[in-house]
């Protein structure tokens, strides 16, 4: 090899060990050619960077910035004692309180190379969730910063015990007593993940067992706070990121840089479980390359625990498939919760039939892990870096008028690249749970220009149709309920009505024209959708509908007629729906008979549901719900990455729970709401920034509390104070957002009921007062089935609970 | 002391005496060495032995803070990690030589106490190693000596080369993954 050669070879190895995995081998086919052995030569290279790991990182003299320096040393309000041990990112100190030597804690000091700032700022945010985490199985993190020199600490429960699989094997557990030691960690797993903590880095060195016998679980929530990117999406993983995974337990999600959710550590739980029943591990990565990672874990079967194993008999037929369930390639198809997974064993344990089986039509999980090669976040950052460069340009040319022809091929040119945007980008992007906050900087760059075309488009229809077109689209992604949204409410329906102001402008030139009138009929329905004041909107929708049927008068009647006339007979109903539940019904079914999408005729059976049941008529309710359930079922079933149509399913168990709690059938009430629990934790998870899923969640959550209150009141008053929690977390991140406040007066008012049926009257006024007051802040007023009456009339029956 | 001594030679240094460095390597050779040996002789338990505490102690012993600049400063410790390089890998020959049943004297160094974690490669084959890279890219060699050897991060890498941290980064990266596979470690690494 001469100097030059070695260059060239540089030059191509660091550009490929910068990109993610999954990028390289197409980079290298662009870049090499034909050059075959500079492409072997490179891909050696990259093979031993992959490899390489610690090599070099320690200086020949002993280790980098000492962390032995911290002994003695006051990190907090804490006193470093000693060492306990050190992983690839932290090295973790045993502790005291500085003014209380009683009290041990372990401290975990990051390594440096991570951006104090933001991480400090991270856990400012996450500090209040992370400190509620209260459970016996979860080890707490109490505090955290930086020390003197910069590095990021944490202050956790100092925890003495085994890791688990150490634990099992030193006690010579048999399978049964190995499976109960399991449940309760999947009790805390599941108190976790209903507090929005996913764990993402389960393993057994994070479980320990004391000499009590009781699994501790640590770390929670602390993954997530030094991983690159807070939500959870990256754009595929780099080599470095790679390494800090636990391979042996890492989810094909995670080792593609997917999004993580609940469902991630249901993976992690499959992992150890395999681990604690065969002694073996379910992946054997025989290198830690990331080409190798991706093919054990993404595409490789692990082997049944029955053939791994010693105790192969015990394992055969429903152990094995309980844990290849929870090690399913794709998240889906794995359990959808913790308790669920918990059940299925305890099933096991008590000879009934479990619900994992075999699968009968295998997935490909090649396909699996092909697919979602869509746009990624980062792409649509560069696309707008250069959008901007190219709208500059365009106006700048625009404005000076020098020539003519090539401003008008430029203006022609944005034209289209905001079309592209708007009706190709967006839509490829919009169902991917995590998208939000891209397609939020898609459109406010789209609308800023879309105002600057809008004064320039006087008298061309064409454009002012694609403008009004526009703003809808904008509209909808920031505020139309049943979008992934960011709460902005009011930017939409400024948004709606300058696209209302075009449509009639439009209609205004052609008053003939059947889809000007149907365009301007849409505009006014989703105007009618989103606007707050109910006479305003009622207003609204009525005219919507008139306006569809004068162009449905004349025939042909076709199908987007029929659509929209369906459409708009929904939205009247919609607008009747407090004030006149039987005309409100008499329109949906009108709607339903013109339906033909799935979808929409699912929400309508919904919506009629949601009515009959308000007359109390659940019976009757309980059949809508079925059948629209089941189509929700199968429209979620065909593509289960479609995030949008999941948590409609969601809507529909949710539903149905009430229905069902109205019948006093309170365990499958409860069962549904789990269902619809679960979905929405998991894409809450995903993308913290979607406030809907995050309400929604909410509002599940208080109903399973009130579910429980006749039966539980243990269970129910934490179900209960949970929802409150997620409800107060929720404003804070969204403190504009209508349906969030909405949601955290139904959870107070759900405790004050709960606390008021079972006569604990202080407790009742205390949560019903909490409540009265967000009324005042945000200026509403009680829509509330409970008044203010049943609440001073509460009577309290054993007094007791009250004077604590 | 050497203290003035030194310090003249590195200005002289910087300012392109050639002749100043080969006065100064072997002045700042026997402080790194006689900071170490002691370090590892315990006479001072309270440190631990490190590249970078070693390499600040020797400059500020023998060099006067208050006639040199901040590029002085990067220039030296660029010397030290050379010599560090070439005390570690003399130590590691004489460790081998006596393995084999020579006679060679016992230096201080020996004294493994405070030495650092084990390595699963061969500080002599590195050196092997770097001396076949600085013939294919000597910025690369030199790279690795200042951060492996000297203890350096990428910024007073780059101060100390005079080139950007981008590129330390770049030289860094490539080198190391080339010096793993050198060194036929590739393979045998757990995952």
């Amino acid at each position: 090899m001469n100097t030059q050669r070695w260059q060239q070879i540089k030059e191509v190895l660091y550009a490929a060990v910068e990109l993610a995995p999954d990028q390289r081998e197409n980079y290298l086919d662009q870049v090499c050619g034909g050059d075959l052995p500079l492409r072997r030569e490179v891909e050696a290279l990259i093979e031993a960077n992959d490899q390489a790991g610690e090599f070099l990182e320690t200086p020949a003299l002993g280790a980098k910035p000492a962390p032995e320096d911290l002994a003695g040393s006051l990190v907090g309000h804490y006193r470093i004692v000693g060492e306990i041990g050190r992983g690839g990112m932290a090295v973790v100190y045993r502790a005291v309180r500085e003014d209380d030597f009683r009290q041990e804690v372990a401290v975990k000091v990051v390594k440096r190379g991570m951006d104090t700032d933001e991480l400090l700022e991270r856990f400012r945010h996450e500090r209040q969730i992370l400190a509620l985490l209260s459970h016996n199985n979860i080890a707490r993190v109490l505090d955290g910063g930086a020390t003197a020199d910069g590095r990021p600490y944490f202050v956790m429960e100092l925890v003495h015990g085994l890791p688990i699989t150490d634990y099992c094997d030193r006690n010579n557990l048999g399978i049964h007593e190995r499976l109960l030691l399991f449940l309760k960690v999947c009790g805390a797993v599941e108190y976790a993940h209903r507090n929005l903590v996913v764990h993402r880095d389960l393993k057994p060195a994070n479980i320990l067992i004391g000499a009590d016998g009781e699994p501790k679980l640590l770390d929670f929530g602390v993954a997530k706070l030094l991983s690159p990117d807070a939500t959870g999406a990256t754009a595929g993983l780099t080599g470095a990121q790679v390494r800090l995974l636990t391979p042996e337990y890492a989810s094909p999600e995670q080792v593609r840089g997917e999004r993580i959710t609940t469902a991630t550590d249901l993976y992690a739980l499959g992992a150890v479980l395999y681990e604690l029943l065969t002694g073996a591990k379910a992946h054997r990565l025989t290198s830690s390359g990331a080409v190798e990672l991706e093919r054990v874990i993404c595409l490789t079967d692990p082997t049944k625990p029955s053939e791994t194993g010693e105790k192969r008999s015990e394992l055969r037929g429903d152990l094995d498939n309980i844990v290849l369930k929870a090690l399913e390639k794709q998240p889906e198809r794995r359990y959808w919760h913790a308790e669920q997974l918990a059940e299925d064993i305890q099933r096991y344990l008590d000879g009934r039939p479990v619900l994992a089986r075999p699968d009968t039509i295998r997935y490909r999980t090649v396909k699996f892990c092909r697919r979602n090669k869509v746009l990624t976040i980062s792409a649509v950052v560069v696309l707008l870096t250069l959008i901007g460069g190219i709208i500059a340009t365009a106006w700048q040319a625009r404005i000076a008028q020098r020539e003519r022809a090539v401003a008008e091929r430029r203006f022609d040119e944005v034209r289209k690249l905001g079309w592209t945007l708007l009706f190709e980008v967006d839509p490829e992007i919009a169902p991917l749970a995590g998208a939000t906050k891209a397609r939020e900087k898609l459109l406010s760059a789209s609308i800023a220009y879309l105002d600057a075309l809008a004064r320039d488009a006087k008298g061309d229809p064409a454009l002012l149709r694609e403008l009004a077109e526009a703003y809808e689209k904008a509209a909808q992604v920031r505020g139309t309920p049943g979008f992934a949204n960011l709460g902005r409410e009011e930017v939409a329906v400024q948004n709606l009505r300058k696209a209302m102001a075009l449509r009639e402008q439009l209609l205004a030139t052609d008053p003939s024209s059947i889809d000007f009138r149907l365009e301007l009929a849409r505009a006014t329905r989703l105007l009618a959708q989103l606007i707050q004041d109910p006479a305003e909107a009622r207003g609204l929708a009525q005219r919507a509908l008139e306006m569809v049927q004068l162009a449905a008068r004349r025939p042909p009647v076709d199908d987007k007629i029929r659509a929209e006339l369906a459409s708009a007979h929904y939205q009247v109903g919609q607008q009747l729906v407090a004030t006149d539940p039987g005309p409100a019904i008499q329109e949906f079914r009108q709607a339903l008979a013109l339906y033909k999408d799935p979808s929409n005729v699912s929400l309508v059976h919904k919506k009629i549901g949601a009515l009959l049941l308000l007359q109390r008529d659940a019976e009757h309710a309980l059949v809508e719900y079925n059948a629209a359930i089941a189509l929700d079922e199968d429209v979620a079933r065909r593509d289960p990455s479609d995030a949008r149509s999941r948590l409609n399913l969601s809507y529909g168990y949710s539903d149905r729970g009430s229905v069902l709690v109205q019948l006093q059938r309170l365990p499958e009430a409860i069962e549904s709401y789990r269902k619809a629990e679960a979905i929405r934790l998991a894409q809450a998870t995903a993308d913290p920034s979607d406030s809907r899923s995050r309400s929604s969640l909410v509002s599940v959550t208080w109903r399973i509390g009130m579910a429980l209150a006749q039966t539980d009141r243990r269970a129910a008053t934490e179900t209960l104070e949970r929802a409150v929690r997620l409800g107060e977390f929720l404003n804070r991140d969204f403190p504009a957002n209508s349906i969030a406040h909405r949601e955290l007066l139904d959870a107070y008012g759900a405790l004050a009921n709960a606390y008021r049926i079972w006569g604990s009257c202080v407790e009742a006024q205390r949560w019903w007062e909490l409540r009265r007051r967000k009324l005042e802040e945000w200026k509403l007023v009680n829509s509330e089935a409970v008044s203010d009456h049943a609440i001073a009339a509460c009577e309290s029956r054993s007094g007791k609970s009250d004077r604590n | 002391m050497a203290g003035a001594d030194v310090t003249t030679l590195l200005i002289d240094w910087s300012q392109g005496d050639r002749s100043a460095l080969d006065r100064l390597m072997p002045l700042v050779y026997d402080e790194l060495h006689h900071l170490a040996s002691r370090y590892m002789s315990h006479e001072d338990p309270g440190h631990t032995l490190q590249s970078t505490a070693l390499v600040h102690e020797a400059y500020l012993k023998l060099i006067d803070q208050q006639r040199v600049q901040w590029r002085n400063r990067a220039q030296f410790f660029g010397v030290a990690a050379q010599m560090i390089r070439r005390i570690l890998v003399d130590h590691a020959r004489t460790a081998k030589a006596q393995k084999r049943g020579g006679d060679a004297r016992k230096l201080s160094l020996d004294e493994t106490a405070g030495l650092p974690a084990p390595r699963d490669f061969d500080l002599i084959a590195l050196d092997d190693a770097l001396a076949t890279l600085a013939k294919l890219d000597p910025q690369q060699s030199r790279v690795i000596e200042l951060r492996f050897f000297g203890g350096l991060t990428i910024e007073e890498t780059a101060e100390a080369l005079n080139i950007s941290p981008a590129t330390v980064k770049r030289d860094w990266v490539t080198a190391k993954a080339w010096l793993f596979r050198e060194l036929n470690l590739a393979d045998s690494a757990a995952p």
